[in-house]
């Protein structure tokens, strides 16, 4: 598939499910990259071949450092969100507390990034690149 | 063998994941009841294992749907008291649970299935997660709906006649539904409700039996007239013609 069509297929999908324009879903030059910047250096002919190769692998390894980012950023802006589960050894958790488990690498925080890599695989399936 | 139309409901509350999540399915407890089910309702302190054994022995109902904190091997109640572990789970045999708890398909669910005798067991083999903006009623919560809402279609689809199977893939739509329009959305917590509702749609497990059904009809009035006078076939053909004058009856409106 050519840049010019991944670009447009990218583009026509965060048109029509805007929840995942601001999600950060690849790493391009060591940074945390969104869907929306992703388009934006494809179009601009920015990074190419790092944004082609990290479209190309959404949610296919464990998003240790996008979901840390993630998370960084819902804490920020909404602190006092609680994420529930019927798991006795965390049963609710602030987002800033879900981004301690993710920085610690414990068994919550693996937890958490496995949902996240689910998020970017179910983008990548429904783009269809 | 369990009886049919009559369901145990066990619902801890001592922390706030167990407190929200029983409060969801007070939905599901008022549906029963209005359907006509013989209902045990085991609440906070009384949701523990010996409660849960007297009921399920004196009761004997064909349905158990069980809230409550899980891992792989263990279903828990109040204060994280074990009502069910594999190796000790034999009084679901013959019977459809519905486990709205973390993990317990992973082992509890298939050891219920394949060792005890239970029909159908549906549950999750990762954690039951969701988010909530408000400490309230999770239908009445902007996100915390779209969690519990394919939870009630599955019991109440049970609870209507649908089979396990029918109920089962109701409620995965459900799930469909909410993570298309939460795909929609602009709102800057969508992600985090798409990340979990695809979570949970993904981990939701039915094992066993799915033509099962926990609801059978009552009988009409004319068979059971006809039953107790000790005349079934005549009091079939009957209530057959009957069936027919009330058909018509009905057309004639």
């Amino acid at each position: 598939m050519s840049v010019r069509e991944k670009a447009e297929r990218l583009r026509r999908f965060l048109e029509e499910n805007k929840a995942f324009a601001n999600v950060p879903a690849l790493t391009v030059r060591g940074r945390p990259v969104t869907l929306r910047e992703a388009l934006e250096m494809l179009e601009a002919g920015r990074n190419v071949e790092e944004v082609m190769l990290g479209l190309s692998k959404l949610g296919l390894d464990l998003p240790w450092e996008l979901a840390e980012e993630f998370y960084r950023r819902l804490a920020a802006a909404r602190p006092e969100l609680k994420i529930y589960a019927l798991q006795a050894y965390v049963p609710a958790m602030s987002p800033a507390e879900a981004l301690e488990h993710i920085r610690a690498r414990d068994e919550v925080g693996r937890s958490l990034v496995e949902m996240y890599a689910k998020l970017l695989n179910f983008i990548r399936l429904r783009v269809d690149w | 063998m369990p009886e049919m139309n009559r369901a145990l409901v066990v619902r801890p509350s001592f922390e706030p994941a167990t407190y929200l999540g029983s409060l969801a399915l007070q939905h599901a407890v008022d549906h029963l009841a209005a359907k006509g089910f013989t209902l045990e309702d085991l609440r906070g302190d009384d949701a523990i294992r010996d409660k849960v054994l007297d009921a399920l022995s004196r009761l004997d109902p064909i349905w158990c749907i069980l809230l409550g904190h899980g891992n792989p091997s263990t279903y828990t109640g109040q204060r994280l008291n074990p009502i069910f572990w594999t190796c000790d789970c034999k009084e679901l045999g013959g019977r459809i649970v519905y486990a709205l708890s973390c993990f317990t398909a992973m082992e509890l669910g298939p050891d219920a299935v394949e060792n005890k005798g239970c029909r159908c067991y549906i549950g999750y083999d990762r954690e039951f997660a969701w988010t909530q903006e408000k400490f309230v009623d999770p239908l009445e919560d902007k996100y915390g709906k779209a969690f519990f809402e394919p939870v009630l279609e599955l019991i109440c689809r049970l609870a209507d006649g649908a089979t396990t199977g029918e109920a089962f893939k109701a409620s995965i739509d459900k799930w469909n539904e909410w993570i298309e329009y939460w795909s929609k959305s602009e709102d800057p917590v969508a992600p985090l409700v798409l990340q979990l509702l695809i979570h949970d749609r993904d981990c939701q497990r039915l094992l066993g039996d799915e033509e099962a059904k926990v609801y059978a009809p009552a009988p009409p009035i004319w068979w059971l007239t006809a039953m107790m006078v000790g005349c079934a076939p005549i009091g079939a053909v009957l209530g057959i013609i009957g069936g027919n004058e009330l058909s018509k009856m009905g057309e004639g409106k």
